[in-house]
């Protein structure tokens, strides 16, 4: 096996030829915290329209976008910031397997609470 | 020492004048992937775990029981300043990973310094913004609300304090001259962190504060 050959063979076993290209440049990384400022000026300001959303006549709206803004900034920073999107795709998977296990036990819980929300709200006022 | 040469074998001859560390050999496992690396993100997979149940605990606690609640107690213009500093730590994080990748140490250790001190002024607002809610009335066991926000927010506030621990050790081993170019990794695992603390918050900024 020549060097260039092994060099080629430990390439194609690691994977590794993926990792570390196409990082953003400090320009680009400008951008994206500004894009992120922007973004979080966007998320304040539905404060000075309304600080109770859910009372508000454009309630869906402004909870939709502050959710919207939240996703968008957290995908921005864990795909650009944190690499992933570079990044060998282990390092995605265990990641998004975290997360999604986090938010299916999680959704699962708080609509167990939900459903049996009277019982437990009796159950309060009891211990109240 | 002829014997060393020879137990190296014919395999290991060939090898010789490749940057095995650069593919992944030697240092690491079978895959190329970083098993420091590999850790960062397993941790940060489970931490969402964490935070997961103390938001859905939130959730569930925020309007039950009585007395003080979120609209009486929030500031949310002092609060999205303290947010946007922990959004531009995040900024100042990747520029000192892609200092040290580059070589250059005392970018590197700006800004780290930088990163750091960003880290310090959300503590600072944090720990301001308590002591404000607690002068109001509003104690750890006052209601359900409290517990839950105290303890959301306070396990987001050491996770942020654990960071600037971190960032100031890499700032002192930079200093000492013990963090060379070959040990860029560990900077950016301290800079996966540091963003995982900053991507918490933007969830808990949008659930909590903005939409109380």
């Amino acid at each position: 096996m020549s060097t260039a050959t092994a060099t080629e063979s430990a390439a194609g076993q690691t994977g590794h030829d993926d990792e570390h290209h196409d990082h953003p440049s400090d320009a680009q990384y400008w951008k994206i915290g500004g894009l992120l400022a922007v973004l979080t000026l966007l998320e304040v300001g539905t404060y000075f329209i309304t600080d109770d959303p859910y009372s508000h006549d454009l309630a869906p709206l402004l909870i939709g976008s502050l959710l919207a803004l939240m996703v968008i900034k957290f995908i921005v920073i864990i795909s650009f910031f944190m690499h992933l999107k570079f990044d060998n795709k282990i390092f995605r998977w265990v990641f998004v397997s975290g997360l999604v296990l986090a938010v299916g036990v999680y959704l699962a819980v708080l609509s167990t609470f939900a459903y049996f929300d009277q019982g437990y709200e009796a159950g309060l006022q009891l211990l109240q | 020492m002829t014997d060393v040469a020879t137990d190296r074998g014919p395999a290991a001859d060939e090898l010789d004048g490749v940057d095995l560390e650069h593919w992944g050999i030697g240092t690491n496992n079978s895959t190329g992937i970083s098993n420091n690396k590999m850790g960062m993100w397993l941790f940060l997979g489970s931490d969402c775990l964490l935070f997961g149940a103390l938001i859905s605990t939130y959730l569930l606690l925020r309007h039950r029981g009585t007395g003080i609640g979120p609209h009486d107690v929030f500031d949310i213009p002092f609060t999205s300043v303290s947010s946007f500093v922990l959004l531009m730590s995040s900024v100042s994080m990747v520029f000192a990973v892609s200092s040290i990748a580059r070589g250059n140490h005392p970018k590197l250790r700006l800004w780290l310094l930088v990163t750091a001190m960003l880290g310090g002024v959300f503590i600072a607002g944090q720990v301001y913004e308590f002591t404000t809610f607690y002068r109001e009335g509003l104690g750890y066991t006052t209601n359900l609300f409290s517990s839950a926000f105290y303890s959301l927010t306070g396990f987001h506030g050491v996770h942020v304090s654990a960071g600037i621990v971190m960032l100031m050790s890499l700032f002192v081993m930079s200093l000492t001259g013990r963090l060379s170019e070959e040990r860029a990794e560990t900077v950016e695992i301290v800079g996966l962190y540091w963003h995982f603390v900053d991507v918490v918050w933007v969830l808990i900024f949008t659930i909590v504060y903005l939409i109380p």
